[in-house]
């Protein structure tokens, strides 16, 4: 899948693509390469991204709940001051 | 039309309402859940059979009517010269004794009227009446305690529900799986799970005894 | 500095939970034969397919197979080709009785290089004799030369099949759990603190110290989901009593807060919170040993006939990293219980100032 991205990315010729392209590949080949898996075989590595990803959500989440709390705090003090 | 009109701004102010005190929803909502759930562990159970299940969720209905109102207090003199004279203590004390009787009395009563429409598969007579006891010291115990949490709320029929229901499954698990060594004809292993049914009644009452006081204080 | 030395401590357990977790290779393992079904008395090739092999380099030929009838009897392999990078043709001459008292049944394979060390794989060859003679069988099994099983010095961690690569997830989401575990601990000794000594800011601390094990343990269940998915091919399943008890617990604790928000007065709402989740925290912990007494079986590991955690299935490489990961995660747990804490207690002293 990687390849076709890559070959997508030179086609359309936009620099960012490229880049992101290039870098998936040199993580694709460092990371998986060596043991000739890649995400789509059965190694199953894409159930620790997701539960890596799940559990980052739920931090990110209880921080923006945070923020929130403190932005009505902050304008409650303006509002006395 | 306008009638009509009055009748959604009336819906629409109930929802306001309800929407105001969230948590009522919430525990509606988590009402339902938890029913559900304590429902469907004793059907999926393994060990039970139709009527062990059954019997065992009639149980815990019986025993949460009977026991909600102990502590909706009743402020007329005498009781409230009694509360002040006795400890804590002895007032949870004796009101888990009252209520186990009650319990056990109920379950009793429900297992003849049981046997009576769906018939009576125990093979084991004695030991289900054990089991019973327990049983209905376990679910005195913990239901007396919510329903003393539950009391200082304003819905306390909702909590004692999403409050004891989750709290009882350990007993209700241990119940449902002793009744079914009732149901065979041979005495089978029952020594240890009696004594885990006893180990979490006595455990369970010795923080009853100690958390109460502080429940008791208002 | 001086009161942060444990968030640092986090960030670093973390960062080798995750460095570590991600970056050290799986053992090699045998993904199946094919074909996998024999009877005696013949010779046969079958083609193994491993996973995360390379036979092409650095094998050197020292590539052996056998197959294990029993403890005492092994079957090596007569030749052992490399066919590609991942598979291995190997070379067996069946004899016509194997010392088995079984006519049918699936033996186990092991393999072994100097460069990927042994990989084992049970059931995986399926052999049927045509007749029972044990006594027959030993006496004429062929006469072999026992060879020495060669292990590369490496760190790696162990294959199994069905989980592969997310053996991984060992220290990402079962640490959830326990964090959830000491997080609630954590919560009831400031529960106990207020009753002891009523301050408003023991009930803060034992609420938000709730919070987030409230999150940990919905972070536990999405996570669980997800890895349950990929391996037992199911999101949800009730038969699976941890999942009950996990369920429960998130039941108790929801309730925590409800009660919490049905209770107007400030001094009695901290109190009867502080009492329900002593309560719910000893129900808890009856559950956790209640309810895998009365399952028969799980898919998890530790309960029914599986093997415990410490025994087979968490094996010393994985436990470097399983344990820091543990208190990795709970410290994170800690630190953001302490930022919930924080600004409760602001929230309250601004609303204190300005009524």
């Amino acid at each position: 899948m990687l390849d076709k991205i890559a070959t997508f990315a030179s086609k359309v010729g936009n620099p960012k693509i490229i880049v992101l392209a290039f870098s998936l590949l040199v993580i694709d080949n460092g990371l998986f390469a060596q043991n000739n898996i890649s995400f789509h075989t059965n190694g199953k590595i894409y159930l620790v991204i997701g539960v890596l990803a799940a559990i980052f959500i739920g931090i990110i989440g209880f921080l923006v709940y945070l923020e929130r709390k403190l932005n009505k705090l902050e304008k409650q003090i303006n509002n006395n001051e | 039309m306008t009638s009509f009109n009055a009748i959604l701004e009336l819906i629409k102010l109930e929802l306001k309402m309800e929407w105001r005190m969230k948590y009522a929803i919430a525990g509606a909502i988590l009402y339902v859940v938890t029913t559900v759930f304590v429902l469907y562990t004793s059907i999926q159970n393994e060990e039970s059979t139709p009527w062990n299940a059954l019997y065992w969720m009639l149980a815990l209905f019986i025993a949460v009517n009977a026991i909600t109102k102990s502590f909706a207090l009743n402020k007329s003199g005498a009781h409230l010269y009694l509360y002040q004279l006795a400890s804590p203590i002895q007032i949870i004390i004796a009101k888990t004794i009252y209520n186990l009787c009650l319990v056990f009395l109920l379950l009793l009563v429900s297992f003849g009227v049981f046997s009576l429409f769906l018939g009576n598969p125990i093979e084991q007579i004695g030991l289900f009446i054990i089991t019973l006891f327990l049983g209905s010291m376990g679910l005195s115990l913990v239901l007396t305690f919510v329903s003393a949490i539950s009391s200082k709320t304003a819905n306390s029929g909702v909590f004692m529900a999403i409050l004891g229901f989750p709290l009882i499954i350990p007993i209700f698990l241990s119940l449902i799986k002793l009744t079914t060594i009732t149901l065979q004809s041979e005495a089978g292993e029952y020594l240890s799970d009696i004594s885990v049914l006893i180990a979490i009644d006595v455990i369970l009452f010795g923080f009853v005894i100690i958390l109460f006081p502080y429940l008791w204080r208002d | 500095m001086k009161n942060h030395w444990w968030k640092i401590l986090a960030v670093l357990l973390l960062l080798y939970a995750i460095i570590m977790g991600l970056f050290v290779p799986l053992k090699s393992g045998i993904l199946g034969l094919t074909p996998r079904e024999f009877k005696t008395d013949q010779k046969i090739t079958t083609h193994v397919k491993t996973y995360n092999t390379d036979f092409t380099k650095g094998v050197d030929g020292s590539s052996i197979a056998y197959i294990k009838i029993n403890d005492k009897f092994k079957l090596y392999a007569d030749l052992v080709k490399v066919v590609d990078k991942n598979t291995l043709a190997l070379d067996f001459t069946l004899p016509a009785l194997l010392p088995s008292i079984q006519k049918k049944w699936p033996y186990t394979i092991v393999v072994n290089d100097k460069k990927h060390g042994a990989f084992v794989r049970p059931d995986a060859i399926v052999l049927e004799q045509a007749a029972l003679n044990l006594d027959a069988a030993i006496s004429n099994w062929p006469k072999q030369i026992e060879k020495q099983l060669l292990f590369p010095d490496e760190l790696n961690f162990p294959f199994r099949p069905i989980l592969y690569e997310s053996i991984r997830n060992t220290f990402y989401h079962v640490p959830l759990w326990f964090g959830m575990v000491f997080l609630l601990f954590g919560s009831v000794i400031y529960s106990i603190k207020y009753l002891r000594k009523p301050n408003h800011n023991f009930d803060y601390r034992a609420k938000s110290l709730t919070s987030i094990a409230v999150l940990y343990g919905m972070l536990g269940c999405v996570t669980g989901a997800i890895w349950a998915k990929g391996t037992w091919g199911t999101w949800w399943t009730f038969e699976e009593i941890k999942l009950n008890v996990s369920a429960v617990a998130m039941l108790i604790y929801i309730a925590y807060f409800i009660l919490r928000s049905a209770l107007v007065d400030e001094e009695q709402r901290a109190r009867v919170s502080a009492v329900y989740s002593i309560f719910a925290f000893v129900a808890v912990v009856l559950l956790l040993f209640v309810v895998p007494r009365i399952a028969t079986n799980s898919l998890h590991p530790g309960n029914g006939g599986n093997p415990g955690f410490g025994g087979e299935d968490l094996d010393n490489t994985l436990r470097m990293v399983f344990y820091p990961a543990i208190i990795g995660w709970a410290l994170l747990g800690f630190w953001l219980g302490q930022l919930h804490y924080r600004y409760s207690i602001l929230a309250e002293r601004l609303n204190d100032e300005f009524e």
